[in-house]
């Protein structure tokens, strides 16, 4: 990959992340990248083509509770770590005109 | 009483034998803390008031006979470990006026033990880093030497015991953040078996790889740490069903006679210092003079660990942080017209740097055109190396590694250098990539008097194990093990 072109991508990674980035930080994290991503190519001549891939360690399968329902949080405890709240409903910008 | 090499074990027995009230000594480190903190920076903050009355209330039970080892004594907790009504910031901006709801397992259990919370410590943002510089608040110092790191991400943690503004702490261990500080600061740390203890109310950053660990003065402590905190827990799916037949803190001694102890190849590199590498031939002497027979043996997986363990440890960052949105908790950015501003500005403003970092090379290990190449290849080499550890263990009954490649580094050195101090976790992160237990202990100090750390790393379930082999080197190092001067 090119850098024009990785910092191309860089910035269409960072919309699919959901981060506004300003062109400082932008040109910033997508040189950090270049480097990141050259040390994870290093990874691409390993033949792996008949490993099984583990996606967790974990030595427990189907950890499964019984189905009763119980106490949930007190809605005002919940609400009050958001900065804005309406009517015990999390607020956001309008969406529809 | 020498409050700087006290241990939890001499401080139960103090409390036990009333040389000493809970209140009292909690009061020492409560001052301690004030008096010293200022230079070290471990505490983001302080439970006084609750430490007070959680002291109060453990003098009780001692007065009635009625207490267990952790009864009275005062622990640190890390800041991405939730305690209800105190704030967990997990030293982010994002999270910086968030209260938790409700505590996290592991707390429950020290609270149930009536050992003493004093508060809680600073680390790399979301847990994210090698050093606790990036921590959006404050750096913490090494306790050995104030102008180097204390490690991280438990850099707080590891720092409050190593000073003792502590008696123990809590820290958590996705790619080592409890082991590389602990060997930093010259304490023990601790990661147990993934599932051991539950990740209840631990801020997630890479499930399948988070643990809570111990930290301690010494190997017992942290046994003694772990016998509290670990065991099933119905909120989290992946804890383990199983209780160990003995306590962990009764495990600690023994012999190591006719032991056996693999040295991974792979390890010894050119990366690795010159005073680290001899220390770790001298513990190996020690070993084998304590009995145990220690061979080489090669698994060349471990070459690619690093590069693995940022892939899939940064795929489940990107998605585990996506519940920062600005909303429901956390920072929010100002006058944004739309959702999608709202999101966009509040994740760039409310996270730092490295936090960024990881999330984009989580996004792009997981992006189309790119998951089989980066992410999958990644958990391909998960199956290599849980398959070499297999192996491994049919031959030997613990697996013998330096810590770390360096001691302790100078602040700012590596700041700006994400692969440098990424390649820095070559040791430590393959332990989490196989869900093993690992104890970092001192064994060595370098020229400049910083600590080394070495790392007992066992099977699935191998606690026991490790605690034994890490406790019988410990014993015969003990009149060489050092204490910071602050």
């Amino acid at each position: 990959m090119t850098n024009s072109n990785s910092n191309d991508y860089i910035k269409y990674i960072a919309s699919l992340a959901k981060l506004s980035l300003n062109d400082n930080e932008m040109q910033s994290l997508a040189n950090d990248m270049q480097d990141i991503i050259g040390l994870m190519d290093t990874l691409k001549d390993i033949d792996t083509n008949n490993i099984d891939a583990t996606e967790h360690i974990s030595r427990v399968t189907n950890n499964m509770r019984e189905d009763i329902s119980g106490n949930s949080f007190d809605t005002q405890k919940i609400l009050s770590n958001s900065k804005h709240t309406i009517d015990n409903c999390f607020a956001i910008p309008k969406m529809i005109e | 009483m020498d409050i700087t090499k006290l241990t939890i074990r001499e401080a139960r027995n103090l409390l036990d034998t009333k040389q000493i009230s809970a209140e009292e000594l909690t009061n020492i480190y409560i001052g301690r803390i004030k008096s010293l903190d200022d230079k070290i920076d471990a505490y983001l903050s302080i439970c006084e008031d609750s430490a007070l009355e959680q002291a109060k209330a453990a003098q009780k039970l001692i007065d009635n006979g009625k207490s267990t080892l952790l009864c009275g004594i005062p622990l640190s907790i890390k800041d991405n470990i939730c305690i209800e009504g105190t704030k967990t910031t997990c030293a982010s901006k994002m999270l910086e006026d968030f209260v938790a709801p409700y505590t996290a397992t592991s707390v429950n259990k020290l609270h149930a033990d009536n050992a003493v919370i004093l508060g809680k410590t600073n680390l790399d943002e979301f847990a994210m880093g090698g050093s606790t510089e990036n921590s959006a608040f404050k750096k913490t110092k090494n306790p050995f030497d104030l102008t180097r790191v204390p490690g991280g991400s438990s850099g707080g943690s590891a720092a409050s015991v190593a000073a003792s503004l502590a008696l123990g702490s809590l820290g958590s261990d996705t790619g080592g953040s409890v082991r590389q500080p602990a060997a930093f600061c010259g304490v023990v740390g601790m990661k147990p078996t993934y599932g051991l203890v539950s990740r209840y109310g631990l801020v997630a950053f890479a499930s399948s790889f988070d643990q809570i660990g111990p930290i301690g003065k010494t190997v017992e402590d942290c046994a003694i740490i772990l016998d509290s905190i670990s065991g099933q827990d119905p909120k989290d799916g992946t804890s383990l069903n199983y209780k160990s037949d003995l306590s962990y803190s009764s495990s600690v001694s023994g012999d190591i006679k006719g032991l056996k102890i693999g040295l991974p190849k792979e390890y010894l590199v050119d990366g690795l210092n010159s005073e680290v590498k001899t220390s770790l031939y001298k513990s190996i002497e020690t070993l084998e003079k304590l009995g145990a027979k220690i061979e080489e043996f090669s698994m060349p997986s471990l070459k690619h660990a690093v590069q693995a363990y940022y892939l899939m440890s940064s795929a489940e960052a990107s998605s585990n942080l996506s519940r920062y949105d600005g909303v429901k908790y956390g920072y929010r950015a100002d006058n944004c017209k739309s959702f999608q501003e709202l999101i966009g500005k509040s994740r760039a403003e409310g996270f730092g740097s490295e936090v960024k970092r990881r999330i984009l090379l989580g996004t792009y290990a997981l992006a189309s055109g790119y998951y089989d190449d980066y992410y999958k290849k990644a958990l391909k080499l998960r199956t290599l190396m849980s398959q070499g550890f297999d192996q491994a263990f049919t031959k030997y009954d613990i697996v013998l590694h330096p810590t770390t490649p360096e001691t302790a580094f100078k602040l700012g050195q590596n700041i700006d250098d994400p692969l440098t101090m990424y390649l820095a976790d070559i040791y430590t992160v393959a332990v989490n990539i196989a869900g093993l237990p690992s104890i970092s202990i001192p064994c060595g100090y370098d020229s400049n008097g910083l600590p080394i750390g070495l790392s007992f790393t066992g099977k699935p379930l191998g606690e026991k194990e490790i605690f034994r082999a890490a406790g019988t080197f410990e014993a015969d190092f003990a009149n060489k093990f050092r204490v910071p001067t602050i």
